[in-house]
């Protein structure tokens, strides 16, 4: 089930909150466990026993860990971990990567050893990376374990987070799995968070779906064409992924969680190295805490160094998709990183913040490109277009219709990728009059994004989330 | 001010979410949206569907939407009148006039248009006298001066000459005009193309005497047509105006069913301007084969058209220029029987009478279902 649809918008989210806030203390993750399997259920009927499954064995594995270490037998605890590992990374490598190296095999030696065909269970790249995190925390010690199955299933199959994070950690919201507060501000603002992502996930990254889509359906792409696109499908990623993670921390402090933020505002950033700590972070520091700091991290030999963010990246861009052009858009990022790191980043300090905005989204323009083709053989038209290759020319007719027809639109959605209207909703906010203001034009414009979104849904607009397929 | 705030915000979210859910579960079923003239999905479809229930509900929901219109147009008025997008849903006003976008031609379909023409004749009128003329749709005279992406219109043309065999074309780009359509609906006007008509009819057979007779304009209001829907934008509706006088008075319609039973009709069948798509008006709708017979003919001859839901409001006014046209939609039947079904004669004259839509969607034109050689 989205959170876009209208489905959950006015038949399961009303029900939920209902009962909810009806059920008393002692059920309320009883009541998010049921409604959180059923949310699921409803979009992923065949593969919801490998959720179950990699719930329930974490579950046993962190008990089991405990269990030994407290009659002081530490060693067998490793082969614990190692059950979590395998069990995890091995659903994960079958649904996600086997028909990768199956046919990468077959290419390469020339057999005919078939598809498994198997489809990606929804959020598994999500929910494997949370409850593998738990064990890995009980067995470093630094998660106590939880022994009420429900509540641990609660945590690995919250609605708000389950299908496309933030990849919330169990440390993180563990304490309010046993007790949280609900208060007046923390359902407000979620509520406020949660239409603004729908709104931005609606009107404006939709909007640039459509615009992608109407760019490549034409025959004779100019490099105009190429640069827009890669604008549009760059703002549509962004907005799409980010108000999902506003949506899911929205309804997370309804229900009384904190989750982690997952953006802040990348596209300002002045260099790679910044971009990655303000683009999916939860992701990026998983990966920093269980595979990066695990080899080593930086306080090593620069070799190892090397290899250390070679392997990191390399990850990075695999759990993104089953496909050479996401392990070259992560290692794209790899080889920035260490350039960055040996000489580059000196080099921008000194070229002053223009420039070094200029070449942040021109890199991560070009990454995009890279993340968003759908075969390797297609990549070089897609680059290539960038710079001329194989246009039609500087400028088509046809995208300069687009490129008016969106102007607003792309405007919008590129001023609400940076941080200039949160900064002047608070300035004005602080103000005696703007206080004031608010107090109407605030709750006047939640109403005005939910039915807009409304609208929109119901005039059946382009609507898949993008990271549904990670 | 900000505890106020914090509850408003919590008041206004719920009762947004709670007023319209009700709304949607409480109001009684729609069955069909005349705006988009669908049946809407009812809860027994979505019942009778049991491996993609899960599927069929959002549909569902989408469908029975209270103010589903309403909605619809707003997202229209905020996408063009605010967002400034020339375009809602492909769909733009010029002049008044709603217009779709077709952006790309489809060269893969054109030529199975062709080639089924081609087979058609081959299989039926290897000796007779055959046309081809061409319908523009309306963004093809709003396009090139607008600057909308439009698909390769010279190109369709082209193929289309360049792979008939043995046809002769009837041009009648000069004949139309944007104006000569109706502002909510993709067609021609009637009462705007007798001029067209005439071209045509004197093209195959310049000894006929067409439209001696005085016209009389008749009116039926309101028409809402297929763009009103499908654009969501707040318009005016058109009016249908139909052309009579003694001669189409006097005409016998035909529609042949899939059973082949035989009914008649006058030309125009006005009870049916309370169906979803008004303009059944003409030709009874879509129907796979129609005959008309004109008792005031001036000739014996006989002519063979094939054609889209163009050739409806035009078949009366061709008709004035035979003793008896067949027209016959290859939409709705497979070729390979209609000579037996129809009764056409031995030596009539052909025209295909193909907007540049169906052109270039052929694959909605059906093909023969056994080897026609």
């Amino acid at each position: 089930m989205l959170f876009s649809s209208v489905t959950f918008l006015y038949a399961f989210l009303p029900l939920v909150l209902v009962l909810y806030f009806a059920a008393p203390k002692k059920l309320k993750n009883a009541v998010l466990l049921v409604a959180s399997l059923f949310f699921y259920y409803f979009g992923e009927r065949t593969y919801i026993s490998i959720m179950l499954i990699s719930s329930i064995t974490d579950w046993i594995w962190s008990l089991l860990i405990e269990h030994y270490r407290a009659k002081g037998n530490e060693k067998i605890t490793k082969w614990f971990l190692v059950g979590s590992l395998v069990v995890n990374l091995g659903l994960l490598g079958f649904f996600k990567y086997a028909d990768f190296f199956i046919t990468n095999i077959n290419a390469l030696f020339g057999t005919a050893i078939p598809l498994t065909n198997v489809h990606l269970p929804i959020g598994i790249s999500f929910y494997t990376f949370q409850t593998l995190s738990y064990t890995i925390d009980v067995y470093r010690g630094r998660a106590r374990v939880q022994k009420n199955l429900v509540s641990f299933a609660t945590f690995v199959c919250l609605f708000p987070q389950l299908i496309a994070g933030p990849i919330v950690r169990y440390t993180d919201v563990a304490a309010e799995l046993d007790e949280r507060r609900h208060t007046l501000e923390g359902v407000s603002l979620g509520m406020r968070r949660f239409a603004m992502g729908l709104g931005k996930k609606v009107i404006l990254a939709n909007a640039m779906g459509e615009l992608c889509k109407d760019l490549l359906a034409g025959t004779d792409p100019s490099v105009l064409m190429y640069w827009l696109y890669a604008v549009a499908f760059a703002l549509q990623i962004y907005l799409d992924f980010s108000a999902y993670s506003d949506m899911a921390i929205g309804l997370g402090r309804i229900f009384g969680f904190n989750f982690p933020e997952n953006f802040d505002y990348p596209f300002i950033s002045k260099s790679i190295t910044e971009f990655w700590r303000r683009w999916h972070m939860t992701l990026g520091t998983w990966f920093r805490d269980y595979i990066y700091f695990p080899l080593g991290g930086s306080r090593t030999t620069t070799l190892k160094w090397l290899r250390n963010i070679l392997i990191v990246w390399f990850v990075t861009g695999f759990w993104h998709g089953a496909g050479w052009n996401f392990i070259l858009w992560g290692l794209y990022f790899g080889v920035l990183l260490v350039v960055e790191k040996f000489f580059l980043s000196d080099i921008l300090k000194k070229c002053g913040s223009v420039v070094q905005h200029i070449y942040v989204l021109f890199t991560t323009l070009i990454s995009f490109v890279i993340f968003s083709v759908e075969s390797m053989d297609k990549l070089p038209a897609f680059v290539g277009g960038l710079f001329g290759v194989g246009t039609s020319g500087l400028v088509d007719e046809r995208t300069l219709y687009f490129a008016d027809s969106y102007a607003i639109l792309l405007l919008l959605c590129i001023v609400g990728s940076t941080p200039l209207p949160k900064m002047l909703w608070k300035k004005f906010s602080d103000t005696k009059v703007g206080s004031a203001v608010l107090t109407i034009a605030e709750p006047v414009s939640i109403a005005l994004l939910i039915i807009f979104s409304t609208a929109l849904l119901v005039d059946g607009s382009f609507n898949p989330f993008l990271y549904f397929r990670f | 001010m900000k505890k106020i705030r914090l509850i408003t915000n919590v008041v206004v979210f719920c009762l947004v979410i709670l007023v319209l859910s009700l709304a949607l579960f409480l109001l009684p079923e729609n069955t069909v949206s005349k705006a988009e003239r669908r049946p809407l999905l009812t809860m027994e479809t979505v019942k009778n569907n049991d491996v993609h229930i899960f599927d069929e509900i959002e549909s569902y929901f989408l469908d029975q939407f209270p103010m589903r219109d309403s909605f619809r147009t707003l997202k229209a008025f905020a996408f063009m009148d605010i967002f400034r997008k020339n375009d809602n849903n492909d769909i733009y006003k010029q002049d008044g006039t709603v217009i779709k976008i077709e952006k790309e031609l489809d060269e893969a379909q054109v030529q199975y248009t062709v080639d089924l023409m081609n087979k058609v004749v081959d299989k039926y009128f290897p000796d007779d006298k055959v046309y081809y003329s061409i319908v523009p749709d309306k963004h093809f005279y709003a396009s090139k001066e607008n600057g909308y992406p439009a698909m390769d219109y010279e190109k369709l043309f082209s193929m289309v000459a360049e792979n008939l065999e043995g046809f002769e074309y009837i041009d009648i780009t000069d004949k139309l005009a944007l104006s000569d359509y109706y502002t909510t609906d993709s067609h021609w006007s009637q009462d705007k193309i007798l001029g067209v008509a005439e071209h045509l009819i004197l093209s195959m057979n310049p000894s006929a005497h067409v439209f001696d007779t005085q016209w009389e304009i008749k009116t039926l209001s309101p028409f809402y047509g297929v763009y009103y829907g499908q654009s969501a934008l707040s318009l005016p509706p058109d009016d249908i105006k139909y052309l009579t006088n003694n001669v189409t008075e006097d005409m016998k319609m035909t529609v042949i069913d899939d059973m082949g039973k035989k009914h008649e009709y006058p030309v125009y069948v006005t009870e049916m301007f309370k169906n979803n798509d008004p303009y059944d008006v003409f030709a009874a709708g879509a129907q796979h084969l129609v005959i008309i017979e004109n008792p005031n003919a001036t000739n014996d001859e006989e002519l063979v058209v094939f054609r889209d839901s163009f050739g409806s409001s035009i078949a009366p006014l061709l008709s004035c220029g035979y003793k008896k046209v067949t027209f016959v939609d290859l939409r709705y039947i497979v070729p390979d029987f209609i000579k037996q079904i129809s009764g056409f004669g031995d030596d009539v004259d052909v025209l295909f009478l193909y907007s540049t839509g169906i052109i270039n969607g052929g694959r909605v034109l059906k093909d023969f279902a056994m080897s026609p050689r």
